[in-house]
């Protein structure tokens, strides 16, 4: 039996953004983050005083530019996906490149931000707060990468592929993705460098 | 494709967002850390993981029951977060 002769999505799947499999990882990915954050309110309690003194260390504007690059990413995600769903393959793939571009200023972004940290001393095993900071900004970066590694797949196939039902799905979870990575720095970003409480 | 768009323009959303996204930064700017400022940021916050899930994520159009657990998601974190700053 053939590829063609085989369905690979259930019959109502045109119905439904994404298939239910990202749905479901996603989710448990934010029950991840969502303890990650758990934990973060933890040591802040335990240790109040001295999370406001290291949150002092990170600097607004550089989240602040973060939060841009990747809305702005997301924005056009949003786009390619609408796109290839008019059937122009030649603007998805368009708007796809500019999400890239957009999450490799996050990535270039963050990995300055982290050599600044870095080189002043400042690294996972100063205190509590730079410790998490690492580990929650880490793991959200591993996400970013991972985002861009799919999104950069589509890009490579969307002129070859854009026609078929399968791919559509692919981009619609891959878009599905990003957009989680992207809700995921709306909390990050506040509740690391906006919350200093003196 | 078939799947009903009962979403916002993705450019007005972002528009919204980066509204928002400024506004916030702007409060902790301006009025500083006070617990009324922390709250009205992680409530921004909410608003805007809220609009990213509608409009970007289309959740209204994915099988029924995602849109509750993504939504209620997305409460515990701002609750979490508000109490934990203003306790």
């Amino acid at each position: 039996m053939s590829d063609d002769t085989v369905p690979l999505l259930p019959s109502d799947a045109e119905a439904h953004p994404g298939t239910r499999g990202i749905w479901t990882f996603i989710f448990i990915d934010m029950i991840v983050f969502l303890l990650m954050f758990l934990v973060y309110i933890s040591e802040k309690w335990r240790l109040w005083d001295s999370f406001i003194v290291s949150q002092h260390h990170l600097d607004p504007i550089v989240g602040l530019a973060s939060t841009l690059f990747l809305l702005t990413s997301s924005w056009c995600m949003a786009e390619a996906v609408t796109t290839l769903r008019r059937d122009d393959p030649q603007w998805a793939g368009y708007w796809l490149s500019a999400s890239i571009a957009l999450g490799g200023l996050f990535v270039v972004n963050k990995l300055v931000e982290y050599w600044d940290k870095v080189s002043a001393g400042l690294t996972p095993g100063s205190d509590s707060f730079l410790m998490l900071y690492f580990v929650i900004t880490g793991l959200h970066f591993t996400h970013v990468i991972g985002g861009l590694i799919f999104m950069a797949h589509c890009r490579a196939r969307i002129s070859r592929e854009a026609g078929t039902g399968n791919f559509r799905k692919k981009l619609e979870n891959v878009g599905l993705f990003w957009h989680f990575v992207d809700v995921l720095w709306l909390f990050i970003f506040p509740m690391l460098y906006l919350t200093a409480i003196a | 494709m078939s799947v009903s768009r009962s979403v916002a323009k993705p450019s007005a959303v972002w528009l919204m967002l980066m509204g928002l996204t400024l506004l916030s930064v702007g409060i902790a700017e301006q009025i500083g850390s006070t617990k009324i400022a922390i709250v009205a940021i992680f409530l921004i916050s909410a608003i805007k993981a809220d609009r990213v899930v509608v409009h970007y994520m289309e959740i209204k159009e994915a099988e029924a029951n995602w849109q509750p657990l993504y939504r209620t998601w997305i409460v515990a974190v701002t609750a979490a977060l508000v109490i934990a700053h203003i306790a």
